[in-house]
This record gives C-alpha cells, sequence and structure tokens, in this order.
C-alpha cells in the first residue's frame, strides 16, 4: 500500500513512470549550436537568443490536482490523467481534430466518468454501510438478509 | 543487495504468501464456485505479470467480489446465526481492507520482477505463481481440515 502511494507520488512529481526530466531552458537549446557558430555570436546576439527561446519555452501551469496513474489491460496499457489548475490560456485552444472525432471522444469521456462514478460511488457506499453495521447502527429495524434471501 | 533490502523483500514475499492462503482459506469458507477460483489464480497471473498498473482493475475486481458478499449476505457455515452483524460487518471490512493491500502488494512484486533480467523475470514469475496457487490451494484444504481449532466449526 505504502508503495503504491509512493509509486503514485512519483508519477505526480515526475509525469511518467522514469525519473524526473528537467525542464528545458534556453541553455539546454543554445548548447545544440555548432561550436563555430557560439563562438562567432558577441553578448547581445546571445542575450536576444535566449530571450526569444525563453519565450518559446511552454511554461507548465501549476495545477491545483494532478493525479497520474497506468491501467494495464494485457492488450494495451493506458494512462490516465487528473488535472485541474487555474486556467491562464487567453487564446482559445486550437483543436486539429474533427467535429466527429471531438463528439466522439466527449462520448467516451463521459462513458468513462459514469463509470469511475459508479464504481466509486457503490465503493463508498459500501464500506459506508458496512462501518454503520460495524458501529452496531441500526437504521431500520430486522436485519436485511441480502437479495433473494 | 544489502541485507535490509533482503529482508524487505523477504518480509513482503511472506506477507504475500501467507495474504494468499487466507483468500484460499475464505474462498472455500464462502463456498466460491470454481469460476471464482479459477479468477483469483487468473489475477494473481496478472498482478504479477503487469506490476503496478494492474492495481485499479484488481482492486475493482475485489471490491466488486465484496460488494457481491454483502448483497447477497453470503456467511461462511460456521458463522453463528445469532451472532450480531456488527462482527460479520467488521470482519468483510478487515477482508476488504486486506485484499485491496494485498493487491497492491502482489503489484509492487510484480512490478519488481519486471525490473529484474530478463533471464531470471520468467523464472521469477513462474515460481513465484506456482507458489502463490499452491498457498490457495493449501489455504482451501486448512479449511476443510477445520482449521483453526478455536473456530466453532459445529
Amino acid at each position: 500500500m505504502k508503495a503504491y502511494f509512493q509509486h503514485l507520488r512519483r508519477l505526480n512529481i515526475s509525469g511518467n513512470t522514469a525519473v524526473r526530466r528537467p525542464l528545458p531552458t534556453p541553455a539546454t537549446y543554445l548548447t545544440q549550436i555548432d561550436p563555430n557558430v557560439q563562438a562567432s555570436l558577441n553578448s547581445q546576439q546571445w542575450a536576444e537568443l535566449e530571450r526569444v527561446i525563453d519565450l518559446a519555452i511552454p511554461k507548465p501551469a501549476p495545477k491545483l490536482v494532478d493525479l497520474r496513474f497506468e491501467v494495464d489491460l494485457l492488450i494495451s496499457r493506458y494512462f490516465i490523467v487528473l488535472m485541474v489548475g487555474k486556467d491562464r490560456r487567453r487564446t482559445p485552444r486550437s483543436v486539429p481534430v474533427s467535429r466527429f472525432t471531438q463528439l466522439g471522444n466527449w462520448m467516451a469521456a463521459v462513458i468513462l466518468l459514469l463509470g469511475f462514478n459508479l464504481a466509486i460511488s457503490t465503493s463508498v457506499l459500501m464500506a459506508a454501510y458496512l462501518i454503520k453495521s460495524a458501529l452496531g447502527i441500526d437504521l431500520l429495524p430486522g436485519h436485511f438478509r441480502g437479495i433473494g434471501n | 543487495m544489502n541485507i535490509g533490502t533482503i529482508l524487505s523483500l523477504t518480509g513482503r514475499l511472506g506477507s504475500l504468501i501467507l495474504g494468499v492462503g487466507v483468500w484460499g482459506w475464505w474462498l472455500a469458507a464462502l463456498a466460491a464456485p470454481k469460476s471464482v477460483v479459477l479468477m483469483t489464480g487468473l489475477l494473481l497471473a496478472y498482478g504479477l505479470g503487469v506490476g503496478w498498473g494492474s492495481v485499479v482493475p484488481a482492486s475493482a475486481a475485489v471490491s466488486m467480489a465484496i460488494a457481491l458478499v454483502v448483497t447477497f449476505d453470503i456467511f461462511p457455515p460456521f458463522w453463528p446465526d445469532n451472532s450480531h452483524y456488527k462482527y460479520w460487518a467488521y470482519t468483510v471490512l478487515l477482508l476488504w481492507t486486506a485484499s485491496v493491500a494485498l493487491v497492491c502488494l502482489l503489484a509492487a512484486i510484480g512490478q519488481r520482477l519486471r525490473h529484474t533480467k530478463s533471464a531470471h523475470r520468467w523464472g521469477g514469475r513462474l515460481t513465484l505463481l506456482a507458489s502463490l496457487l499452491g498457498m490457495l490451494w493449501v489455504g482451501a484444504r486448512l479449511y476443510q481440515a477445520q482449521w483453526p481449532e478455536w473456530i466453532p466449526w459445529s
């Protein structure tokens, strides 16, 4: 149990199962320039390049909720991500898929959410019922003998 | 591998094998059909083979089995009729929690086996799976032999 939560924490920090990958900086890209070209750049050009590359690097927004886990169904391995955070985007997100695909995505997401909701609700209700029973609280007189009894 | 790692691994394996034995005992006590026993064997193989990716589906399967026990009010034959339902509720809660913990332990060991050298991986998996299935059988046999003795069998 403890190991599972440690694994989840590691997933949540790093975003993948491997070790944490550092966020790229302008220097990450500038070091890849040919050394001869690097030598030919003066400090002003270097600073300007750094500024432009810094603008191009995506900045991940801090997340209030960042839950990631994987589900391996043998035929394929899936990852499930739940993120909640403040939306800083000023322009609408470009969606490079057709309306039909978008509709399919929505339907799949709704079915998945309903499935998760059903599973979690059943577990919560069952746990609540068992805890209530374990505490000896009898809301209705007589014990319900289960379906079919 | 240092002594701490070896002790930790031995403890985990011991707990896993013991836990699967308890599963076998309870499956026999609840008169689980052969299909459920087969599903349990497949679940063990799945957890060992897949690692952490098996936790969510396997926990869902365990929770579903517990939901069936609660919904259909399935009791083991030795459970006294005049006993308050709260003791059964405690037992089911304990069984549920322990089973989910066992699923996580199985996944942790499965994940570890995934990262071992390929020459030892399959051997390790098969040996452990055979031990777990054997323990499932031993648990059921212990129930049939009416063990432990402190349970009011008659």
